[in-house]
This record gives C-alpha cells, structure tokens and sequence, in this order.
C-alpha cells in the first residue's frame, strides 16, 4: 500500500464521512498519483465485500446501498461479487479442506523431478537447441551477456503453449556482482513459468533461495537446486504457474543460502509479456 | 462500464482534440491510450462518488473540455490535475441543476444502466461459473479460502496465507484482487457477448 493512503480514512471518503476539504483532498491526491487511486479501489472493493456479505453496519449499509442504486457501475460490481462468492461457496466441501496453496510443494515437486534420471540431462539439451537457434554457439559466452530468455519467437517454441522458460545465467563461481540486464520473457498462452539456472562451473552443494518480487513485493519464492554436473549446467530453478505472473516487470533475484558452500548472488530484470 | 477509446462518441470531442490530448498524455498511442482509460476512470469514480447518475457522461464532458483546451494550444503540464479542476467545475454547473431536469435537456446517446441490470441472478452465476472454470484448481482454492473465510478470525487467515506463499499480506492482496478482476472480466465479455446477441 502507498505509505500515504490511509484505509480509514478511504473507508470515511468512501461512506461520505469527511468534510468537504478532507474529501477534495483526496479527490486531489487520486487524480496525481495513480497508486494512491489503486489503493483508494481496494478499499471500495473492501467495501463491497463488506456489503455483500452483510459484514456493514446498518448506517453503513444504508449509505453504501444508495450508492449503489445509483451508480449502474458499482451495481455491477456488487452483483459481480455476490456472485464469486456464491458460486465460491459451492465448490465442494473436500476441496475447501485442502491446504492453500504454499510455496514448499513446490520445492518438493522440483526435488522430485530431478530424482528421475535424464532430466538434467534433458534440460541441457533444451536449453542448448534453445540457445543454438539464438546464436549459433552451443556454449554460453560471460563477455556477451549472461541474462537471457529462451522461450517466445527465438525459443523453445514447441513449448511455448504449455510452458515458459527463462534461462537465467549465473556467473562462474568466484565471479563478483551479479547480472543486470534486462530481460523479456514471452509467456503467451504459457500455463508454467520454469526457471532454469544456467552455470559454467559446478556450484557444488549449493542451495539457493529464489524471489520474484513486483513493484508490491515478493510474489514468489522458493528454495533448492537439484543436483550438479561439472561443466555446463542447466537445471530448474522453481517452477511457477503462469497465472501468477501477469504482464509487468518483475525482478529475480537468486543467492545462495547461509548454509551452503558456495555460490554467487544475482538478480536479473525481467519483463513479463503476452 | 468501461468504453474502449474505440467507442468514444466524436460528436464533441474533434479528432484533432483527441490527438492532442493522447499527445498530452505522453509516450506512444497505446500508452497515451492506456494513461487516457485511467484518467477517464477516475473522473467516473469522482463523479459517481458524488452521487451523480450520469457520471460516465460527465466524464467524457470533462474529456472533452480538456480536449478543446489543447486545441487552444494552452499549455497543460499535467492533464489528470488539470482534469480535476475541470471536473470540479462540471460537478458544480451540474449540482445547481437538478437530475431530472439534467436528465431531460441533454442528449444522452449512452444507456447508463448496466448490462448487469437486465441480466438474472441465474446467468451471472452461470457465467461466474464457467469463468472460475477457466483458472486453476490452485487460483479457485486460493480465492474460496479469501473469500469465504469469514468471522473475527478472517484476518488471522488471510495474513497465515500470506505467509504460506511466501508473500507480504498486501502483495496476497493484491494478488487474490487481480485474480478476482480476471474473472471479473471474463463474466463482464461473457454476458455482454450473450446480451448483444439477443
């Protein structure tokens, strides 16, 4: 939230508490910053759950229910929320029992999948076609750049509709500084975000931590690296479901945990696109 | 609801006047279009707040005028503040009319209901339904346990999944309202699809 908006004091401009001056103010302050406006939605959103879910008081309600009779806008939204939560309460009992969703599982399905044999293995063949189409050299070059993509137009297209793959480039062991270019990666109709971690020396033993946060915070973070091989190495980073990475400019940082023997920070910019 | 620039009625507003104004608004046309779509949603917001039935009109009043200040080659630094002033302006002129007798002078080509307004309860939900269909099993979970948590301890849960995913609460937040806007518009595309086709 913007260190400036004020959840009360929205939910007073909203139920008409304030005086005239105080809600200039705020009219003012929404036209000028954009977040501020955003927060100022929330805290109507806030509100129309509120409503819906009989959750106001009854002065409240009253003031709230003549907004809505005539604002055909907020009607919409009433009725829209109302029915989320409707059709939300009758999805069946054993799902609402399951756990929410949490960040481990997907560590364990990552450690679970580098126990089949070959993966690794395979990942290394992908991201060397994927990087070969690009630029006709199956080994990675430091000096040119060590952020890259490698799915969208000049990647892993035959994947594209199923899943999304960002390649992200770590600097040999011992190399200062991380990277900082920035980066696009094209999730299309993509239903998987995979990271794959792409590094000329054997980072042995080492386990990382990974974060992709947005302009709002961390949005997604997850633990582990799945086994070495000398040489060139390509292996999964976290997976992350598409759906969880709308279009915008995220920033990826991996480091290596407290605990681990070695291994060097990096952080790319990455731009999320359709 | 929201009106595409596409759909913007140019009785008043003149074609130079609009290209003024998306040069105004800066950057290339789309994201003079996009920083146009927000301006024009906070002057609904503003005239909707102050309780006035028309307020999609009278933001594209407010469009307009600042459209034909342009014209006028009037230097305009930042055209959401200058909107506002505008806004303040029409809000005025329109409180010292009454509704009805707004209402009965002016030309409104625009239905102000909502499609939502002819729409039953039944085919809403259907198309929630079928909306919600279309995300994950994950994405309906994360949204059923937000939405029907309820009681004193809903914010305790709310921050316990926050954590869960790793995330701050008002990163969840903002995250469950995006989902939740998604399948809003699909619901909005979704009906206004059936609607057009009656």
């Amino acid at each position: 939230m913007n260190p400036s908006s004020n959840p009360g004091e929205f939910r007073d401009f909203l139920l008409d508490r304030l005086s005239p001056e105080q809600a200039e103010a705020i009219e003012e302050r929404m036209f000028q910053d954009e977040a501020f406006f955003a927060d100022l939605q929330d805290a109507e959103d806030d509100l129309i759950e509120e409503y819906v879910t009989d959750a106001l008081d009854s002065a409240e309600a009253k003031i709230f229910a003549a907004r809505i009779e005539r604002d055909p806008d907020l009607r919409e939204r009433v009725a829209l929320r109302r029915a989320l939560i409707r059709t939300l309460q009758r999805i069946p009992a054993e799902v609402a029992r399951t756990e929410p969703p949490r960040a481990t599982p997907v560590r364990r399905r990552m450690w679970s999948r580098f126990l089949v044999p070959g993966f690794a293995l395979a990942t290394v063949i992908l991201f060397f076609v994927a990087y070969t189409a690009e630029h006709g050299n199956g080994v990675p070059s430091q000096a040119t750049g060590t952020a890259k993509t490698a799915s969208g137009p000049a990647g892993t297209q035959q994947e594209a509709t199923a899943q999304a793959t960002a390649v992200l480039f770590l600097p040999a062991h011992g190399t200062r500084g991380g990277v900082q270019q920035p980066s696009v990666l094209h999730i299309g109709s993509a239903a998987l975000v995979r990271l794959e971690l792409e590094t000329p020396s054997e980072e042995s033993s080492t386990r990382w931590n990974v974060q992709i946060r947005d302009a709002n915070g961390t949005v997604f973070s997850a633990d582990g690296l799945g086994p070495r091989q000398a040489g060139v190495v390509s292996y999964v980073v976290a997976e992350v479901r598409a759906s969880l990475l709308p279009p915008q400019a995220y920033q990826i940082s991996l480091s290596p945990q407290a605990s681990s023997s070695g291994g060097v920070s990096s952080s790319w910019d990455l731009d999320v696109v359709k | 609801m929201q009106n595409g620039l596409a759909n913007r009625k140019t009785e008043r507003l003149t074609r130079e006047g609009l290209d003024r104004l998306l040069l105004a608004l800066g950057g290339n046309r789309d994201e003079a279009a996009a920083r146009y779509e927000r301006l024009r949603e906070r002057l609904v917001f503003f005239f909707s707040r102050r309780q006035f039935i028309l307020a999609e009109s009278l933001a594209d009043e407010v469009v307009d005028r600042l459209a034909s200040r342009l014209s006028t080659g009037e230097p305009i630094e930042v055209p959401e503040s200058y909107a506002y002033g505008i806004a303040r302006l029409v809000a005025q002129e329109e409180g010292r009319r009454s509704i009805r007798e707004a209402e009965a002078n002016r030309h409104y080509t625009r239905n102000i209901s909502s499609v939502f307004d002819t729409q039953n309860e039944g085919e809403i939900q259907e198309a929630m339904e079928a909306c919600l269909g279309r995300h994950s099993e994950e994405d309906q979970k994360l949204l059923m346990e937000y939405y029907t948590s309820r009681g004193r301890a809903l914010i305790d849960h709310r921050r316990q999944m926050a954590e869960a995913l790793g995330m701050t609460s008002n990163a969840f937040r903002k995250r469950v309202f995006r989902l939740r806007r998604a399948i809003e518009s699909c619901v909005r595309a979704r009906l206004s699809l059936e609607d057009g086709t009656r």
